[in-house]
């Protein structure tokens, strides 16, 4: 129970539903931070890329534990009205369909690839069957 | 001069015999691919005389017509002619469509069923709007103006054939085609052909949604080239 450690002192006083998903979310990144670690010794993604999620999850981890840095974020670069959660929500949309674009173009491009394959042993079958066979 | 007529087929059993066997019958050599069928298309068009190839997955109308225009260049054919696996063309429009390619008039040769004011031609009217829709997008977007689009009548000369690059792999390879007219600045001209439509051909074809969505696939493919 680490995570119950780790809470700021004043959210013992009220045990409440928010704090409950405080403590999922946590347990949920502790996962994917043990899971990017494991991912990293099995040479399944580099460095680079496991910092990048480890950087991800951290981020998300210190939004959930300490709510109120996002709004004094959201305050610096100038979202006056917005709560910092808010900023989040944002922030999380963006790189939502950034990511999708992204694998939108590289669906296309595997499903290119793939095609090139089929085309290239179409062609080849052909030349195998027959070769003197010009048609 | 060595002509192909390519005809890509995607689970056409029950016609390709027909349709490659008229082709055949008019002297001219025909490679069908087959875009993975399930059922006996490949069986059937080597039956009826044809060169088959065979994509081992079902990759689509494009591509299907891609392998079958690289066949043909691999194959120095002067002419390639694209026509359709489920009967809706007629073999007699063939010769007319080789003809402005043989004369070095043109290097693409389009198939158009609205060209001549034939009182015969019977054309839905959901598949008449789509057809003037389709030929406004493609004014639009490639800048060339057509009587017809997605007929699936072509010809190509063998010039043509080296310069096009189609990368859609799917219906949307019928506007990209004219995309790539327009990109290389190709000599074509359109001649009147003629279609029919029969219950099979219609139960064949995509859903009139799809065929607007058709649209957006092709441009969407045109920005990540």
């Amino acid at each position: 129970m680490i995570v119950v450690f780790l809470l700021p002192t004043d959210y013992y006083l009220l045990f409440n539903y928010f704090m409950l998903i405080q403590i999922i979310t946590i347990i949920i990144v502790l996962f994917l931070l043990v899971r990017v670690g494991s991912q990293l010794k099995r040479k399944q993604i580099t460095l680079k890329e496991a910092l990048l999620w480890g950087l991800v999850w951290f981020g998300v981890g210190v939004v959930v534990l300490y709510p109120k840095l996002t709004d004094r974020l959201a305050a610096q670069i100038g979202l006056q009205s917005a709560k910092g959660i808010d900023l989040v929500v944002y922030l999380a949309v963006a790189v939502v369909f950034y990511l999708v674009f992204r694998l939108f173009v590289r669906l296309e491009k595997m499903e290119h690839d793939i095609t090139k394959i089929v085309r290239h042993v179409a062609l080849k079958n052909e030349k195998d069957s027959d070769p003197n066979d010009t048609n | 001069m060595k002509i192909i007529i390519i005809i890509p087929a995607y689970n056409e059993a029950a016609k390709i015999f027909n349709v490659v066997q008229q082709v055949k019958s008019t002297g001219y050599d025909v490679v069908v691919i087959d875009d993975g069928s399930i059922d006996a298309t490949a069986e059937e068009a080597s039956r009826a005389g044809a060169k088959v190839l065979r994509h081992f997955v079902n990759r689509g109308y494009g591509a299907a017509l891609t392998t079958g225009m690289d066949w043909a260049l691999r194959h120095n054919c002067d002419v390639a002619v694209h026509f359709d696996a489920d009967g809706q063309h007629e073999v007699g429009d063939i010769e007319k469509l080789i003809k402005p390619i043989a004369d070095n008039q043109s290097d693409v040769v389009l198939g158009s069923r609205f060209i001549s004011r034939d009182v015969s031609l019977y054309v839905p009217a959901i598949r008449r709007i789509l057809i003037k829709l389709a030929i406004l997008f493609t004014r639009v977007f490639s800048g060339i103006k057509l009587t017809d689009a997605h007929n699936g009548l072509r010809a190509f000369s063998n010039s043509a054939l080296a310069k096009i690059d189609c990368r859609q792999d799917g219906m949307t390879f019928a506007s990209e085609i004219i995309d790539q007219i327009a990109e290389h600045k190709l000599r074509f001209c359109e001649i009147p052909v003629t279609i029919r439509y029969t219950e099979y051909s219609k139960a064949k074809g995509e859903s009139n949604i799809k065929k607007v969505l058709l649209g957006a696939r092709f441009l969407w493919g045109k920005i990540i080239k």
